[in-house]
């Protein structure tokens, strides 16, 4: 996670500024992030739910990848290419819970950092995902070709 | 503060349509426990409902709680609400190499 999300919006890096505490702590704050973070104090509850509202629709967008990643194996025919069908089911399955369990680290350091009036954390996370998706979707968009020209 | 329960609505109502997505995927991982009934099979579909049934509760719960006025910020919900999808991406990695 530290090399993801520490980009400055002057391109400067500040690998270690938020994000070298120890994975226990960071874990604690998950759970329960007002008691770790005595230093801050609580935003307008506005922004909380905000940021509560957003980290859901990272969620859905995880669902939406198990889903999607079921729906893959149990209804796709087989394909051209072996094992292809299982191969795109299980990466959706990843994805979906690497967003969820990305969602949730994001929605806690946006809580810390709006405690502590910081600038909120970036992430080059959506970007990966867009990118491994429309590469999924090339990928199937070739299979289709394939079985058309046969 | 005007208006100042919509951004509580605002937050339950997204609770509630992430319970739905959750019941979705839910579903997708029972049908193979109809289709082709295995002890693998059974497993993997109590475990999805177990999921459904947590993020509906959870939804139900920080929903009750967001009627507080100011509302407190979500903590345990939303760490559980994590746990519970990635949970279930579990499951449907159980049902996808069966």
């Amino acid at each position: 996670m530290c090399a993801i999300a520490s980009i400055h919006p002057e391109g400067v890096l500040f690998t270690c500024e938020v994000d070298n505490r120890h994975v226990i702590q960071r874990a604690r704050q998950w759970f329960d992030p007002e008691r770790t973070e005595v230093v801050g104090e609580p935003p307008d509850y506005r922004y909380s739910l905000a940021n509560e509202r957003t980290f859901l629709a990272w969620i859905r967008t995880g669902l939406a990848l198990i889903a999607g990643g079921l729906a893959c194996a149990q209804f796709l025919p087989p394909l051209p290419i072996a094992h292809l069908r299982e191969g795109i089911a299980i990466l959706l399955l990843v994805l979906g819970g690497l967003v969820a369990l990305r969602a949730v680290d994001h929605w806690a350091r946006t809580e810390r950092a709006m405690r502590l009036k910081e600038d909120l954390p970036r992430s080059r996370f959506p970007a990966i995902l867009a990118i491994v998706v429309a590469l999924g979707a090339v990928l199937l968009t070739i299979t289709v070709l394939i079985r058309v020209v046969r | 503060m005007i208006d100042a329960s919509a951004s509580a609505v605002r937050t339950r109502l997204a609770w509630r349509r992430t319970a739905l997505t959750g019941t979705a995927a839910g579903l997708l991982a029972l049908r193979p426990a109809f289709a082709d009934p295995g002890p693998l099979e059974l497993l993997a579909a109590s475990g999805a409902m177990i999921g459904f049934a947590a993020l509906v509760g959870l939804a139900y719960r920080r929903g009750r709680a967001l009627r507080r006025n100011p509302p407190l910020p979500g903590r345990r919900s939303v760490v559980a609400c994590a746990l519970v999808a990635a949970a279930l991406a579990l499951i449907g990695g159980l049902v996808v190499t069966l």
